[in-house]
């Protein structure tokens, strides 16, 4: 019968697709696993993937004490940084991408897409005068060194304005008619009907911020303003690859976390972002 | 004439003027104050000095810059096909339905949203020469431990398979999308005609997705020519240079010899590269998979 071949076949989909999610995963779960565990099991061969000893130990280290790196201060540091980026750009994006999609002016389109081109410019054509640019207004080990230049780029604009022209005409003819200035229409019409590519740009922002790496790299020194992730390859100079590989593994997984709750909880609008702009990094 | 002059309305203007303030500042501004960097001599010290073309003319005589350029195809070549099929395969799999679909999408697609730095430190525990799981694996199998990131011959295909693992879960999303897409009713008609699944794949799925594929292969070019946390983390460009891209000369011309004219100019030729090939590949893309349709 058809069916039970069509079923068998579901079967071993299901799991062919299973194993190699499993496996594909496998490396992450092995970051935790081995930030579970004292540094000296992870010695012994063979390998314990479900660990023997169990230790918070390696936690403790990297939140707390650190040689000189604080993963702890960093962490809150990076949401700090990335929040910030992502409020201003929200605030910047929003009427900006309003008036490319629905208003009318001289050079709206020649405009628009310049600025669009240069998102296809590759990050490195900016770090040296933007570095310039910072130190000469002697911003560099600032916050402002991490918080201003990302929101420069028109990714929020463009992505917000493809979201924008399907609004339909009759509703803002209704609104003028009903004397609603473009800023009022902006702000309790088109905000709450763009909530979904809002929340999209929000989480692209905001992840954008937290993994970055060359750009705080370069332009923070001040181990007391340091973002996450330089503080984790400093992390890996302070402790000794193999034989504290628990411990890095601690700090790595640290910077993982919150990049996989986003995920598991909002995975729908991360993936509505990619898709409908092709566009993130 | 009748007709009034309107008073030009600045609403917009005041709309725009928010962000416009930050793209000038951040975006503008660097590009062209980039360029003419380019033809300038500067280094930390002293002022900076209007040389012409010499930054990039003497570019094209040193060694590493040529080596950069050199290793910067090398991983192009490897990685973007890779990057553009492992994905369509995994995304075919996963535009099925079965049991456990979403927990096996998840999984693949996840690790592209961690952080470089979790990420690489995490394959630089994976493959450590002597407790790393992966050669934890090789002794299981009777096979001898591989040094594999400081060793000539393996590092940039490590950086590849990690660039391969990391990254795939990005183009899978912009295939699955597509995928989702294509009109059933094709693939009833097919069936119909008897066309069995590969057929199917091969003259419906395929020409129908010429377009992502060639949205790829542009992003990927593009991500090829930035390549630089792997590079950073994994290798420090070693062994022997042979994993120092474009992007992390530039950050050692720039940054660490504080040659700022010169490394102007590497990413001026980043620009130009990455320009070339955009067209070259469009083209070739689009009449070899012109064929097939």
């Amino acid at each position: 019968m058809a069916g039970i071949r069509e079923r068998r076949k579901r079967v071993f989909l299901s799991i062919f697709g299973l194993l190699l999610g499993l496996i594909w995963f496998f490396p992450i779960l092995w970051m935790f696993f081995s930030s579970l565990q004292p540094n000296s099991e992870l010695l012994i061969y063979p390998p314990r993937i479900i660990p023997r000893v169990l230790t918070s130990e390696n936690y403790r280290t990297v939140l707390f004490s650190g040689r000189g790196v604080n993963v702890g201060r960093s962490f809150l540091l990076s949401v700090f940084y990335a929040t910030c980026v992502t409020l201003v750009v929200l605030a910047t994006a929003t009427p900006a991408a309003f008036a490319f999609a629905r208003m009318k002016f001289r050079g709206r389109d020649i405009i628009f897409w310049l600025i669009v081109a240069t998102l296809i410019l590759p990050v490195q054509m900016f770090i040296v005068p933007v570095y310039l640019l910072l130190d000469r207004l002697r911003l560099l080990n600032t916050i402002w060194a991490i918080i201003l230049p990302p929101i420069g780029p028109a990714f929020g604009v463009f992505l917000l304005r493809q979201f924008m022209l399907t609004i339909p005409d009759e509703l803002e003819d209704a609104a003028k008619i009903d004397g609603c200035s473009p800023l009022r229409f902006l702000v309790q019409i088109v905000v709450p009907l763009m909530r979904p590519p809002l929340v999209s740009l929000a989480i692209l922002t905001f992840l954008g911020v937290w993994n970055d790496l060359l750009w705080p790299m370069l332009v923070i020194t001040d181990s007391k303003l340091l973002p996450l992730q330089p503080a984790l390859t400093r992390l890996r100079g302070e402790y000794h690859g193999t034989f504290e590989a628990g411990t890095i593994m601690a700090g790595a997984f640290v910077a993982a976390i919150p990049v996989l709750i986003i995920f598991a909880l909002a995975s729908q609008y991360i993936v509505r972002a990619i898709s409908t702009s092709g566009v993130s990094r | 004439m009748a007709v009034k002059k309107k008073r030009r309305d600045l609403t917009p203007f005041f709309f725009i003027l928010p962000f416009m303030v930050f793209f000038v500042v951040f975006i503008l501004i660097p590009l062209v104050h980039g360029l003419i960097l380019s033809f300038q001599e500067w280094s930390l010290l002293g002022e900076p000095i209007f040389v012409g073309l010499e930054n990039y003319i003497e570019l094209l005589s040193i060694r590493r810059f040529k080596a950069a350029v050199e290793n910067t195809l090398k991983f192009a070549v490897q990685s973007v096909p890779l990057l553009l099929i492992v994905p369509l395969l995994l995304a075919l799999l996963l535009n099925k339905k079965f049991v456990g679909q979403r927990l096996a999408q998840n999984a693949i697609i996840s690790p592209f949203l961690i952080p470089s730095s979790s990420v690489l430190l995490l394959w630089i525990w994976m493959l450590d020469t002597q407790t790393g799981m992966i050669n934890q694996a090789f002794k299981a199998l009777g096979l001898p431990n591989q040094a594999w990131l400081s060793r000539q011959g393996s590092a940039m295909g490590v950086i590849v398979f990690v660039t391969l693992w990391w990254t795939a879960g990005y183009n899978i999303i912009l295939y699955l999308s597509s995928l989702q897409d294509l009109p059933q009713d094709l693939y009833e008609a097919a069936s119909v005609d008897g066309a069995n699944g590969w057929d199917q794949f091969w003259h419906i799925t395929l020409p129908l997705l010429r377009n992502r594929m060639l949205f790829i292969t542009t992003l990927q070019i593009i991500a090829s020519f930035k390549l630089f946390d792997q590079v950073y983390i994994l290798t420090g460009g070693g062994p022997a240079g042979s994993t120092r891209t474009l992007a992390f000369y530039l950050y050692e011309t720039g940054f660490r010899d504080f040659m700022f004219g010169r490394a102007a100019a590497v990413s001026w030729y980043m620009f130009i590269m990455i320009a070339i090939f955009g067209l070259l590949q469009a083209k070739l893309l689009t009449r070899w998979l012109g064929e097939g349709v």
